[in-house]
């Protein structure tokens, strides 16, 4: 495609997903002049390109819409629903006609005319228009140019523009004359957006717009200062008229006749005009001029920047003549004054029609016409994506490079090499960083369409929804941008069809007819954590119940044993709605089963909690990338696999004795016993290979690995858990993952392969698959899975993962969420600085907090090792001694805070009973602040601290 | 008319590849075997950082497989945007074949070799049998089972 033609539609395209957005914002606040000043270049900009480009169609369209904006900006109409409608229609219409052009470079064969009556249709709804555009655009050929024939052909638009513009206004001011005093027109014209100080009935206001607008429109090429009520800084500054009637030397009658000679085409600047019909003398005008600047403060601002601020300034004014109606918008002569350098090249376009002469410079300074936008074009370039891809893949091949290396580079002897090697290895890890975040886009690319879709949604469906977002910054990489886009639309549009009920319905609860729909977006634990809530009518667990019946989701003895929590899962099964009525917008029975199999293909989970009456929350997890991952490296059948961490919950290793009566089977399903519940085992060889899993061939394989060692890795498949068995687990590895060639493509049990540092490929399991594959009924695995969880709490209370650790005879629980790592230390290795107990751990001096001194507990440590349990927030850790770890649990805790009397023991936030024993959960925050071990404090605190325990 | 075809031996025959298809030639390359994979995949190699499928064209073209004492060879062919080598046994040399020797399969030929073979150029000494390589490294295509049907040897 030719490049001009490929760059506009790349352009515009990026436009046209601001102006959904901005459109939709604009319906909510119909006053926000920015958005549609903004919403307007758009447009026009679209216009004067296919203008340019020969694109007739385009054109066509776009040029009705923009002049349907320009009444929208003057005021001249109301921004309503049916207007916004209207003008989505036509950003689908461009859209529709650039994807074709993006095609084939045509067009396309799409019929607007019924677009293009729509949108004539309401521009001449506002008033008696002046000219149709077609009109305004003959007027404006036949204006008298100075210019060559082609500078004519480009400056068409503009002119036609201005044209229209012109014949707006003053078919309005005519129409609108006889209900107008005369004086408060003359002092309209003049005021400009003084009118809130004075103000006048909202038909008054309507009309004085363009009267206004119409008389600063007046100004000449050269430069004039009062036709600048507004200072290119935003101040207010008197007219001369005002000012000259002020001081006694012009009486207002005066001034409006010159104001309508002016009017009438005197291209004169006010006060020239009124000397030569000799009201003023000279004299007079010069005094009043100087007042004005000495008003304004600013030397003297001239040239084409002040002849731009009127025009903006007045546009700006409808809001704030309507105010004493709608007192909801405020006046804001500073917005106006802000929008005025903003749009210079709009209102440049106003002089056109008064001066032949001045449509050059409209032309000439359109360039500048958003000079911020100029500068951010500057410092970004477009990347093509495939660029990116191939980017990311050599930064990859350089990590593995490298890694060879630093695994070589220890058997030399040479301190140059070891030296360029280190730098190397920073180099390389700083690259890969900077081309990782090149790939990283915020997630508010899949988000910004949903402003769009809830608002049509919601009319569609005769609902009011309020959409809010939190977080649309969050980054994400572009492939998991890319996988989350159709996942995110099910579950928004599910939320406003589904969700949120019919106002009507709303206000017998007692809710706002309003319905709201929150997304919130962040970072957490090194996954991207997404929810979408509604404050709908929740999910009634008795209709989950029934319908599950109904569709044979699941049998009578099962749904009747659920608790609400569970049931409320079951609408992520395959077959599932309960939608009362089949809509065309969702419940056709695909859906959730289909958003949850997305969300885990990236690696991702989905979650659901809901209270019937309350509303619906959907809480999703994704990882940042899916480019380079870590992995658990293992190997089976003497081949190296790589086994993803978000899959990974624990491993453990069964010797000698353990080894041999550690299996147990349940009629020849072997299972271990993990912390007293049972854990199915699957052995990876056996799944990879052909062998049958048998009670025998088990036997057999703990024989032939001597009988010694089992290791099994804990996997979480979905809800499911399970152990792998595996010969030798190696150890962790970041990786970057490649595809596997189109002739692998249907083995589902790999997820893809990478290089290992020495060069040869190792395949990744697909864990979701492995598990599937062992037949790891996902029904069977949901429940036994949720059994847990409603044994261990309430189906309300929040489980978290603990970690138990022993202090002399007492137990202590930490969320595992703020350890970083347990480590065990010599007690030689425990020196002191400034009166703190530290170890020098990682090229660091880790201090550490002696719990045990802090409660004056006696410590009984009977090992000779110190075990430490280490905290790190950026980049600085704190240690705190332990005599005994016990145990990581999952549970939901009872907290019981304690009574007011024990406040001696510090860091701890109350007690449960955790596996039948008492223990104190603690809180590091509180635990750090109390031992104050100096190093950390200041950082934990810039930091935001540890997150406590969740109560 | 001349072309270039880049030839190698599996088993007793010469089989040919039009110079163009073929991306380069290397000597035996460490592989890691695919469990679960159909068994004419040898494994996985890695080409300069890209991973590219072996496969066995012994194993393909339904002859006994190679003996332990005998590393194969690789034949990297660029198809569809990526790659996929073929393991033979010994690289030939580079041949300028005339179009007027071609001759398209005998009808005789049936099973695997029908599917594979497009025909052979008499070289003076010997058969050139045109491999079809689009078909061989299409796992999909449809082999029919029993013997190896490439009836004719070479004299």
């Amino acid at each position: 495609m030719d490049e001009v033609l490929t760059e506009f539609v790349i352009e515009s395209h990026e436009n046209l997903e601001k102006l959904d957005q901005q459109l939709v914002a604009l319906e909510e606040d119909s006053g926000n002049v920015d958005l549609l000043s903004s919403i307007f270049r758009t447009i026009h900009t679209i216009k004067g390109t296919a203008g340019f480009l020969g694109l007739t169609k385009l054109e066509g369209v776009t040029h009705i819409g923009e002049n349907l904006l320009s009444r929208l900006r003057d005021g001249a109409i109301q921004l309503d629903a049916e207007i916004t409608s209207a003008l989505l229609e036509m950003v689908d219409a461009v859209r529709a006609m650039l994807a074709s052009l993006e095609a084939d470079e045509s067009e396309g064969d799409g019929d607007y005319t019924a677009l293009i009556e729509t949108l004539t249709r309401l521009h001449d709804q506002g008033g008696a228009p002046a000219a149709s555009a077609e009109e305004a655009l003959a007027q404006a050929r036949q204006e008298p140019s100075a210019q060559d024939e082609a500078e004519e052909a480009l400056d068409e638009e503009d002119l036609a523009w201005a044209a229209m513009e012109a014949k707006t206004a003053e078919g309005e001011s005519q129409g609108s004359q006889e209900e107008l005093d005369d004086e408060d027109r003359a002092w309209a014209a003049m005021e400009g957006s003084k009118e809130v100080e004075k103000p006048p009935n909202a038909k008054e206001a309507q009309a004085t717009i363009p009267e206004a607008a119409a008389a600063a429109r007046v100004p000449p090429d050269s430069p004039d200062p009062d036709s600048a009520p507004v200072s290119p800084n935003g101040e207010r500054r008197r007219l001369i008229g005002q000012i000259l009637i002020d001081l006694g030397y012009l009486r207002r009658e005066e001034l409006q006749l010159a104001l309508q000679v002016q009017l009438q085409g005197d291209r004169h600047r006010i006060g020239e005009i009124l000397v030569s019909r000799r009201c003023i003398t000279a004299k007079q005008l010069e005094e009043g001029l100087r007042m004005q600047q000495a008003e304004s403060g600013s030397s003297s601002p001239s040239g084409p920047q002040v002849e731009a601020a009127p025009a903006p300034s007045l546009t700006a004014s409808p809001k704030a003549a309507s105010l004493p109606k709608e007192a909801k918008s405020k006046p804001s002569p500073s917005t106006a004054a802000k929008a005025a350098p903003k749009v210079p090249m709009d209102s440049e376009r106003v002089s056109a029609p008064n001066g032949s002469n001045s449509a050059p410079a409209a032309s000439s300074t359109s360039p500048s016409s958003s000079d911020s936008a100029a500068s951010v074009s500057e410092s970004r370039v477009r990347v093509d994506v495939d660029l990116l891809d191939r980017l990311m893949n050599l930064v990859g091949e350089l990590v593995l490079a490298r890694n060879q290396i630093l695994q070589t580079v220890g058997s030399y002897d040479n301190a140059a090499f070891n030296a360029t090697a280190q730098r190397l290895n920073l180099i390389t890890t700083e690259l890969q960083e900077g081309v990782m975040k090149t790939r990283m886009q915020p997630i508010d690319r899949v988000w910004n369409k949903f402003p769009r879709v809830v608002r049509d949604l919601a009319k569609a469906c005769g609902k009011k929804v309020r959409l809010e977002m939190e977080g649309n910054d969050t980054e994400l990489d572009r492939t998991i941008i890319d996988a989350i886009k159709d996942p995110m639309t099910h579950l928004v549009r599910n939320a406003v069809d589904h969700g949120i009920e019919y106002p009507d319905a709303r206000s017998e609860a007692g809710k706002a007819a309003e319905g709201c729909l929150r997304l919130k977006a962040f970072h957490e634990g090194g996954q991207v954590n997404i929810e979408i809530s509604d404050d709908g009518g929740g999910i009634d667990p008795a209709k989950i119940r029934k319908k599950a019946l109904e569709r044979g989701v699941s049998t009578v003895e099962r749904i009747e044993r659920m608790n609400d929590r569970e049931v409320i899962r079951l609408i992520f099964q395959p077959g599932f709605s309960t939608a009362e009525t089949v809509t065309n917008v969702s419940g056709r029975g695909v859906g959730m089963d289909v958003v949850k199999s997305n969300i885990q293909r990236i690696g991702g989970t989905v979650d659901v909690q809901s209270e019937l009456g309350q509303g619906t929350t959907l809480k999703i997890k994704i990882p940042l990338t899916l480019a380079i991952i870590p992995v658990l490296i293992v190997t089976s059948l003497e081949e190296r696999f790589a086994i993803p961490q978000v899959n990974l919950l624990e491993l453990v290793r069964l010797e000698d004795e353990d080894a041999l009566s550690g299996i147990e089977y349940v009629h020849g399903a072997p299972v271990y016993r993990l912390r007293g519940k049972l854990l199915p085992l699957i052995h990876l060889n056996r799944e990879l290979g052909l062998a049958q899993s048998s009670l025998q061939a088990d036997k057999e394989d703990i024989e032939d690995n001597g009988g010694s060692v089992i290791n099994i890795v804990v996997l979480r498949a979905g809800q499911r858990r399970f152990g792998l068995v595996v010969d030798a687990i190696n150890d962790t590895q970041e990786i970057v993952v490649k595809p596997l060639g189109k002739l692998l493509e249907g083995l589902s049990i790999y997820a893809g392969a990478t290089i290992m540092g020495d060069g040869r490929v190792a395949l990744i399991l697909d864990v979701l698959d492995i598990a599937m594959r062992a037949k790891l009924g996902v029904q069977e695995g949901d429940r036994s899975e949720d059994e847990t969880a409603a044994s261990l709490g309430g189906p309300e209370s929040e489980r978290q993962r603990l970690l138990v650790v022993g202090i002399g005879d007492r137990r202590f629980a930490i969320p595992l969420s703020t350890v970083t790592r347990l480590e065990e230390f010599a007690p030689s290795r425990l020196e002191s600085a400034q009166d703190q107990d530290v170890v020098q751990y990682r090229g660091q001096l880790l201090p550490l907090i002696r719990y045990s001194d802090l409660l004056g507990i006696e410590s009984r440590s009977e090992e000779d090792c110190v075990r430490v349990v280490v905290f790190s927030r950026h980049g600085h850790s704190i240690g705190l001694i332990v005599d005994r770890i016990v145990d990581t649990v999952e549970e939901a805790v009872d907290l019981q805070t304690l009574a007011e009397g024990c406040e001696g023991q510090p860091g701890i936030v109350g007690s449960a009973v955790i596996k039948e024993k008492v223990t104190d959960l603690l809180d590091m925050q509180a635990l750090i602040e109390a031992a104050r071990p100096s190093v950390f404090m200041t950082a934990a605190a810039q930091d935001g601290g540890f997150q406590g325990v969740r109560q | 008319m001349s072309e270039q075809f880049c030839t190698f031996q599996v088993d007793e025959f010469l089989f040919g590849v039009e110079v163009m298809k073929v991306q380069e030639v290397m000597r035996y390359l460490e592989m890691t075997k695919v469990p679960k994979a159909p068994p004419v995949v040898s494994g996985l190699i890695n080409l300069r950082g890209e991973i590219v499928t072996a496969l066995d064209l012994r194993e393909r073209l339904g002859f006994p497989r190679l003996g332990d004492d005998h590393t194969p060879m690789n034949v990297v062919l660029r198809a569809e945007g990526e790659s996929v080598c073929l393991l033979v046994d010994e690289i030939g040399d580079v041949v300028d074949v005339e179009e007027q020797n071609f001759e398209a399969a005998p009808e005789t030929l049936e099973g695997v070799g029908r599917a594979l073979i497009r025909g052979a150029y008499k070289l003076k000494e010997r058969l050139l049998l045109v491999l079809d390589t689009d078909k061989a490294i299409d796992l999909s295509t449809d082999l029919e089972t029993g013997s190896v049907g490439i009836a004719q040897r070479p004299n």
